[in-house]
């Protein structure tokens, strides 16, 4: 058998090969991209937002599946905050202290797998943070997150209370299998009707009263509070008072003139 | 033919006005600030949202929609709308509006007002700032943020944060996205 080689044949073969292990080769220098650079801190800049860099690591981390502590070195950190210690005392010998309380939750929200932290990023809205909500703000650009937390313009206070508010469905779990009963009953009458609304009222107030024993009186308090809210009858937009933000710096200015 | 023609152009020119008006909605409303070696932060300089206020024992709402000479933001993607209400010698005071991103306690309003002291520097002392601002919970709660910070460098202000009626602290830094101080 004669193969006949033409001058041509060398290099299609050759672009079939890579063609073939292109998808390959890409896929394996993949992984090493994927997996971020560890952080450090380049600069006092850093230093002073060094939790909001370690959140939004951790962030990345628990997106891709990865532990929430992937490279983050926290003796490497540990160190580099020591480094500028120096810098930031001089600026305010009492600040170092209060940076290195934030540093330390954060490190104990991302060191620990079943934290707050990591359980919010996992199943979002599932916890409340007390005051400064430590996710990231990728996390906020979740369109379920920002829903949550906007107050959308234009809005009317009821409205806004209402959405603010937990809604019965989220209160359901917590009720008793009777109550649950007889609000689902109650949800077939017509929403606007001033008797739904106060029967509705009526039945949580008398859950809520028998929970004494059981639950904290506090939350049953606000809860109550929620729901009166929401069962509130709905006031037009027009008939809410509405202040100027114009005319609110204007009233200051007058004062101030006077 | 002619039909044809001006119905094609129609369509054109329906689909141009669209593609600008996006274009002109996009960039009217954009404006972004990133913290050095932090995370950027998207805003609107004239804010276009409801602040909730409480007064006389029930809240009311205000649409903010106007021009603000200082911008300030803070790690947290926090944005602070101000303009200045006082200049004495040794002090300025500014008022205005904030929208807060890092700070979702439930029920609690992700919009509040804003009073600001600026109290210049003395022979004795460094400039420093101190930001009181609210939230509305549960449309019947007033909760109160307390910042105190001043300059670390030329870029950024470092300081505390405080806040009631709960009295987690943290550090926090900010930094002025738009306009400036007088």
């Amino acid at each position: 058998m004669v193969v006949v080689k033409k001058p041509g044949t060398r290099s299609l073969s050759a672009a079939v090969i890579i063609a073939c292990f292109l998808p390959i080769l890409l896929s394996a220098q993949e992984t090493p991209l994927d997996a971020p650079p560890p952080l450090i801190i380049s600069g006092v800049n850093q230093a002073v937002i060094i939790d909001r860099l370690i959140a939004a690591r951790a962030y990345r981390n628990i997106k891709a599946g990865r532990p929430a502590d992937h490279g983050i070195d926290f003796a490497l950190l540990d160190k580099e905050m020591e480094r500028y210690r120096p810098e930031l005392e001089k600026f305010d010998p009492a600040y170092y202290g209060v940076l290195w309380e934030t540093y330390e939750r954060m490190k104990a929200y991302v060191t620990d797998p079943n934290s707050d932290f990591v359980r919010a990023v996992q199943n979002p809205g599932s916890v409340e943070f007390e005051g400064r909500n430590p996710l990231p703000a990728a996390a906020f650009v979740d369109t379920a997150s920002q829903a949550m937390n906007a107050t959308p313009p234009g809005r009317g206070t009821h409205e806004v209370n209402r959405e603010a508010g937990r809604s019965i469905g989220e209160l359901e779990p917590l009720l008793s299998d009777k109550a649950k009963k007889t609000l689902s009953d109650i949800s077939a009458m017509p929403e606007t009707t001033v008797s739904a609304r106060e029967a509705k009222l009526r039945v949580i107030e008398e859950e809520i009263a028998a929970w004494e024993k059981n639950c904290d009186r506090l939350e049953a308090a606000v809860m109550l509070e929620i729901l009166r809210g929401m069962c509130a009858p709905v006031q037009p937009d027009s008939t809410l008072p509405r202040i100027d933000a114009d005319a609110l710096f204007q009233e200051e200015i007058t004062r101030e003139t006077r | 033919m002619k039909l044809f023609l001006s119905a094609r152009l129609i369509k054109y020119t329906a689909l141009g006005a669209l593609v600008f008006s996006l274009l002109l909605c996009g960039t009217v409303w954009a404006a972004s600030f990133t913290p050095p070696g932090g995370q950027e932060i998207t805003y609107n300089p004239s804010g276009n949202f409801d602040v909730p206020i409480l007064r006389d024992g029930s809240v009311t709402y205000t649409h903010v929609d106007q021009s603000f000479s200082l911008i300030l933001c803070n790690g947290y993607g926090d944005v602070y709308y101000l303009n200045m209400l006082r200049e004495r010698n040794n002090y300025q005071a500014y008022k205005g509006y904030v929208k807060y991103r890092g700070f979702s306690l439930s029920g609690c309003s992700t919009t509040g007002e804003v009073v600001m002291l600026r109290i210049k520097a003395t022979s004795v002392m460094p400039e420093y700032f101190s930001i009181v601002s609210t939230s509305v919970r549960w449309g019947s709660t007033l909760y109160i943020l307390n910042d105190v910070f001043r300059w670390l460098n030329s870029t950024t202000m470092a300081g505390y944060e405080n806040w009631y009626p709960f009295d987690m602290s943290c550090s926090v830094a900010m930094y002025i996205a738009e306009g400036g101080f007088s």
